[in-house]
């Protein structure tokens, strides 16, 4: 015990190796070098732009998934969240043009609305785990679970019925128009990074989902933990789902349909563990680009949403074990 | 002290279904009828039978979430297979193997996923269950496929003795599955796998190629349910039992078997999915908009889910 | 035929980076039992898994009765007569004793079923033959920690082994039940089973053994009848050198009271416990594993929560209902499993040291990461923390250095008082003294340190008092002028 390999004997390069840690990054890079060569307009700036515009809300989302699974929860209530925050969003703001409202003041009661609605369904999830202490396996049904359950209520609220906006300009139209959901997704990471990197409450959530046990021996209320990072993943979602009308000027209940899928997608692509304890908002980001990147060039290339759909459940899947294959190996390298 | 509660925990659900189905009687007595009973019995039966399948996978200690898709890719080959062969008997029988056996394809996929790589089952079998679903959109051209066989709609009408032949498949399954779980060498080493997979690899289990059984297994039943799904319905489509698996876990939580494995048992499924469906359908009958339904269906798992959980955290603290 | 009926020859095993087995080479006669002894690490547990197909060696060669055998897997080692007691429990908790004495091999009726009936019977009469106290179809986690050890047992003598390995079997048990194992023993050595038993107690080695081999370091030290072996010299060779001044003196004013335990009762774990610990002191808490030792030390720290009784901290009455509490309380647990609930293994130094207190390098809402990495080094420095580098992670490095890592952990929280539940268990003697050097250095700044260990010698020579636990209950308490390994003992098996 206690000698370790502290030369590190690289005499060629470990293909294998290399592949586990950049083996996604480098799929992807290969479908955008087809994409280009196929489509020379892909890598344009606006096409990037027009990237970013389009799944900026999904990365909204993807932020607080992030922190839910470091955390090493996983929240799969989002996709409700969304769609009932964009259903009340757009109740809200279709009620205030018939009082008469000031758009102003509309608009705030409408983003109001949707922040607390995903507040509540944060708060709903993350006040179960708490209570039960659970991790990642019953997290999963848990929110899932609560994903059938607020679908229902956005159903009920809404008797099914797709919502168009009642006015098509003002100021709440703002919120999605041209980069403004990219500029709102890039802010959010900013702030949503420096809690998590600068703060004791994100400090702890890495050791929450490091090693639940750890953090509680180390005097950590992991239970509280637990709770603010589904509270914080339901406001995203409740954000997103205000932009997402204001973008499309429309809501229906199936707003969020596979927003859980993306978004996970997107952290598992971004290189954040799906084990928990690592990972970052940072690697989040660039995960939101990579998929944004994956499915437009799918999308140049002729690939049909079906198609795609496949495409999504296979990239999480593909993610989730080379990074599984990637931490074996490195167990492996280290002594014992 | 203990052991009553133990044999109030275990008769409890069996009192809870009794208790439904007399309240339901006397609120409304036609959910008692021949036909209301056999009605119920044969979605009962469709489920039933992927739930035991599904309790099997969780006594072994993993569950598939891409059942659901499973079980539409299940009805829709089948639909089409049904359409180009479906003329002769053999071709009806080649159709079902045919069916079966693919279904049983993307469980083996699963499988293998899962057994090599080594990451959670529910991650995998999510991340197939939107394959599935996109190849299921992709063969149809997101359309649904109807077939118009007439022996697979007068077996989906006929009936033995008032109940549907459904049914019968239902139970047959469950006392094979049963038999095997219980009175098997196979069957205890899956208890062995869920409850301790160490000890069963120390055993000399071959702990992959059975834990990689039972995802065929799920696979196999999602076919078979499909199938049994076309013979009630004849047609078959992606939105058809998008609640198939979570309904699965629900069934065999509620009857008794807990997510943390090694425990339970597919007699307690039989239990646990007639509960659900007594309730799934009086609220039905009782005349309520089908959101109030799939509300209450989350909240029955939420609750039945996060109560298995508590119980299991506050087990482990001894 | 020669009178060994096993022979490993120049074995060597190594895990990437260390030398578990160096040229190991080991003899076993037929009939007898054979002690295997060595610090922790030493090898031991290695060595068995290598003959029982665990772990494949690198080189080297098995003899069976003078034929040389490859072992394939745990199944190969069964059926060529070899069976291992784990040391770990490896029963599989939800099902019962009959199902997990024929794991994998359960016998099948008529009809290629299994009839449990006659299953049931056979593990019956077996349990019954050797005096097993157990009931075949009971479910394994109804069983107490003894019980679950015992079936162990059973189900290894079922096969009818020519040769058993116990690893540390007597660890979970009580004393009647080690007499009863001992009996098994030798109705097995009157049986002409050869057994080879590895074990840290001396009194079981001279009592039970014929033989003893000594592992050091992966090596083979020596082998001798333990007739011929005098206490001392096995442990001196164990430890690679003379056992003198195990344990530093302190000079240590005790002062005040600082905690008061009146009446702490878990229910259906710990009764009415009630005890007192002073500044500057470490008060010894020994007792048998299951006694309830670590588990009046979570109810203190607040990782479990209590039903009934009073905690007071220095002369308060608290109430400690989560972990956060006992933090607050100036009260910090070292658990007995760092690499489960001590450290994060996978973070580097610092994020596991500051974890417990990271207000102290907070500046407003952020932490100062420049003063985190200072401050959590000066520390690791003053604790003798040996490292490449903070950033290094905890995995990397040696139990003795972890260990160091957590008090470190403990010492930046500012908390006064420590509960240390075996501090020491997995460390090499060097680290072991450093330990002690530094749990003197902590109660001379004037902390308090209760101290829970299963290695008698270490609670005699730290404790200023001994409280000692048994079946739940307190025993009894013992004064510096009272302190005997035989009055401990007393007090431990007291039910």
């Amino acid at each position: 015990m206690g000698k370790f390999k502290t030369d590190k004997i690289e005499s060629s390069v470990n293909w294998k190796s290399m592949f586990r840690e950049w083996g996604m990054i480098f799929v992807i890079l290969l479908i955008v070098v087809v994409a280009t060569i196929r489509r020379p307009a892909f890598l344009s700036v606006s096409n990037l732009i027009n990237i970013l515009r389009s799944y900026s809300t999904i990365g909204i989302a993807a932020l607080g998934m992030a922190y839910v699974i470091i955390g090493g929860g996983m929240d799969l209530s989002i996709s409700s969240t969304v769609s009932l925050s964009a259903v009340v969003t757009m109740l809200v703001i279709n009620g205030t043009v018939i009082e008469g409202v000031s758009p102003a003041h509309a608009t705030f009661l409408a983003l109001a609305a949707g922040i607390i609605i995903g507040a509540l369904v944060g708060c709903i999830g993350g006040g179960i785990m708490a209570a039960v202490n659970g991790q990642m396996g019953e997290s999963f049904i848990i929110t899932y679970a609560l994903q059938i359950i607020i679908a229902a209520v956005a159903n009920g609220v809404v008797g099914g019925k797709f919502q168009a906006a009642g006015y098509k300009s003002g100021l709440f139209k703002q919120i999605g128009m041209g980069l403004n959901p990219v500029i709102i997704f890039l802010v959010m990471a900013v702030i949503l990074q420096i809690i998590l990197v600068k703060t004791i409450f994100g400090r702890n959530l890495y050791f929450l989902g490091a090693n639940m046990k750890a953090a509680k021996m180390a005097g950590i209320k992991t239970r509280q933990v637990r709770f603010l990072s589904h509270v914080i993943c339901g406001i995203c979602a409740g954000i997103a789902g205000v932009v997402v009308v204001s973008r499309v000027n429309s809501a229906s209940i199936s707003q969020g349909l596979n927003y859980e899928m993306d978004a996970m997608a997107c952290v598992a692509i971004g290189g954040t563990s799906l084990d928990g304890g690592s990972g970052s908002i940072t690697k989040t980001v660039l995960g939101v680009v990579m998929l944004g990147v994956l499915l437009n060039a799918l999308n140049l290339l002729g690939v049909q949403a079906n198609e795609q759909l496949i495409v999504r459940g296979a990239v999480v899947v593909i993610a989730v074990v080379l990074d599984t294959l990637n931490k074996k190996a490195k167990l492996k390298e280290v002594a014992k | 002290m203990d052991k009553t509660m133990k044999f109030i925990k275990d008769k409890a659900i069996i009192c809870v279904l009794v208790l439904f189905i007399i309240v339901l009687a006397i609120l409304r007595p036609s959910f008692v009828s021949a036909t209301n009973i056999k009605n119920v019995l044969i979605d009962t039966s469709i489920y039933g039978v992927a739930a035991i399948a599904m309790t099997i996978a969780i006594i072994t200690g993993a569950f598939d979430l891409s059942l659901s898709a499973n079980f539409a890719w299940g009805q829709i080959f089948f639909c089409y297979l049904l359409n180009a062969w479906g003329a002769s008997a053999g071709g009806i029988l080649l159709a079902i193997v045919c069916t079966l056996l693919s279904c049983m394809a993307f469980g083996a996929v699963n499988g293998i996923v899962v057994v090599k790589s080594g990451i959670p089952a529910w991650i995998a079998t999510m991340g197939m269950n939107y394959m599935i679903k996109g190849w299921c959109l992709v063969f149809t051209g997101s359309d649904m496929i109807s077939t118009t066989n007439a022996a697979v709609a007068a077996f989906g009408k006929g009936t033995f003795l008032g109940l549907s032949y459904l049914t019968y498949i239902f139970i047959f399954v469950a006392i094979v599955a049963y038999i095997v779980m219980r009175y098997t060498q196979y069957g205890r080493n899956l208890y062995a796998i869920g409850g301790n997979r160490i000890s069963a690899e120390l055993a000399g289990i071959n702990t992959g190629l059975y834990r990689f059984s039972t995802f065929v297994i799920l696979g196999l039943s999602a076919g078979i349910a499909g199938c049994m799904y076309v013979c009630q319905i004849r047609a078959g489509s992606v939105l058809y039992g998008t609640d198939l698996a979570l309904t699965c876990v629900a069934a065999t939580v509620v009857g008794g078997t807990p997510l943390s494995g090694g425990k339970g048992g597919v007699h307690r499924t039989v239990v646990g999915i007639l509960l659900l469906y007594v309730m799934y359908k009086g609220l039905g009958f009782l005349g309520l908009a089908g959101y109030v339904n799939s509300m209450v269906k989350g909240i029955v798992l939420l609750t039945v889910v996060s109560f298995d959980a508590f119980m299991t955290q506050s087990g482990t603290k001894k | 035929m020669s009178e060994y009926i096993l022979e490993m020859r120049n074995i060597r095993k190594t895990f990437p980076g260390v030398v578990a087995l160096d040229k190991v080479s080991f003899k076993v006669r037929k009939g007898e039992i054979h002690a295997l002894v060595g610090e922790n690490g030493a090898g031991k547990s290695t060595l068995m898994k290598v003959l029982n197909g665990v772990h494949q060696a690198d080189s080297g060669e098995i003899f069976l009765n003078d034929e040389a055998v490859k072992i394939k897997d745990t199944k190969d080692a069964e059926k060529k007569g070899i069976g291992l007691v784990f040391q770990e429990c490896n029963l599989v908790n939800s099902l019962t004793v009959s199902e997990n004495m024929f794991l994998n091999n359960l016998r099948r009726g008529k009809h290629g079923l299994i009839n449990w009936k006659e299953l049931n019977k056979i593990t019956q009469d077996f349990l019954d033959s050797f005096k097993f106290y157990l009931n075949a179809t009971d479910k394994i986690e109804d069983l107490s920690s003894s019980q679950k050890q015992m079936v162990e047992i059973a189900k290894t003598l079922y096969k009818k082994p020519a040769i058993v390995v116990m690893d540390e079997p007597t660890s979970s048990l009580t004393t009647g039940e080690t007499e009863h194992l001992f009996q098994i023993m030798r109705e097995l050595k009157a049986q002409g089973t050869t057994i080879i038993y590895i074990s840290h107690k001396m009194d079981e080695i001279f009592d039970m053994c014929d033989t003893a081999t000594v592992l050091r370091d992966g090596q083979v030290i020596e082998t001798r009848p333990t007739k011929d072996f005098t206490r001392d010299e096995i442990v001196e060779r164990m430890v690679g050198r003379s056992v003198e001044a195990e344990y530093p003196v302190r000079t240590c004013e005790i002062g005040e009271t600082v905690l008061k335990l009146e009446n702490v009762t878990r229910n259906g774990i710990v009764e009415n416990i009630s005890f007192e610990l002073h500044k500057g002191e470490i008060l010894g808490l020994a007792g048998l594993v299951g006694s309830g030792r670590t588990e009046i030390a979570e109810a203190i720290f607040g990782a479990e929560h209590y039903d009934g009784g009073i905690i007071e901290v220095g002369g308060k009455k608290v109430q400690i209902a989560s972990t956060a509490d006992g933090k607050r309380n100036g009260i910090g647990l070292l658990t007995e499993d760092r690499k489960e609930t001590g450290l994060v293994l996978s973070y580097d130094l610092i994020r596991n040291i500051t974890v417990t207190n990271l207000k102290k390098v907070r500046n407003g809402f952020m932490i100062d990461s420049k003063k985190e990495r200072q401050v959590a080094t000066e520390l690791a420095k003053e604790l003798n923390v040996k490292t490449p580098s903070m950033m290094q992670i905890a995995r990397n490095l040696s139990g003795g250095n972890q260990q160091k890592v957590v008090f470190a952990k403990w010492l930046f929280s500012d908390v006064d008082i420590l509960i240390l539940d075996e501090p020491t268990r997995g460390i090499d003697v060097g680290a072991k003294y450093e330990i002690y050097c530094l749990m003197n250095k902590l109660v001379e700044s004037g902390k308090s340190i209760i101290m829970i260990s299963s290695e008698l010698p270490e609670v005699l020579g730290m404790s200023d008092r001994i409280v000692v636990l048994s079946g739940g209950k307190k025993a009894g308490e013992l004064k510096k002028d009272q302190f005997s390994a035989e009055a401990v003992m007393r007090l431990a098996i007291e039910n």
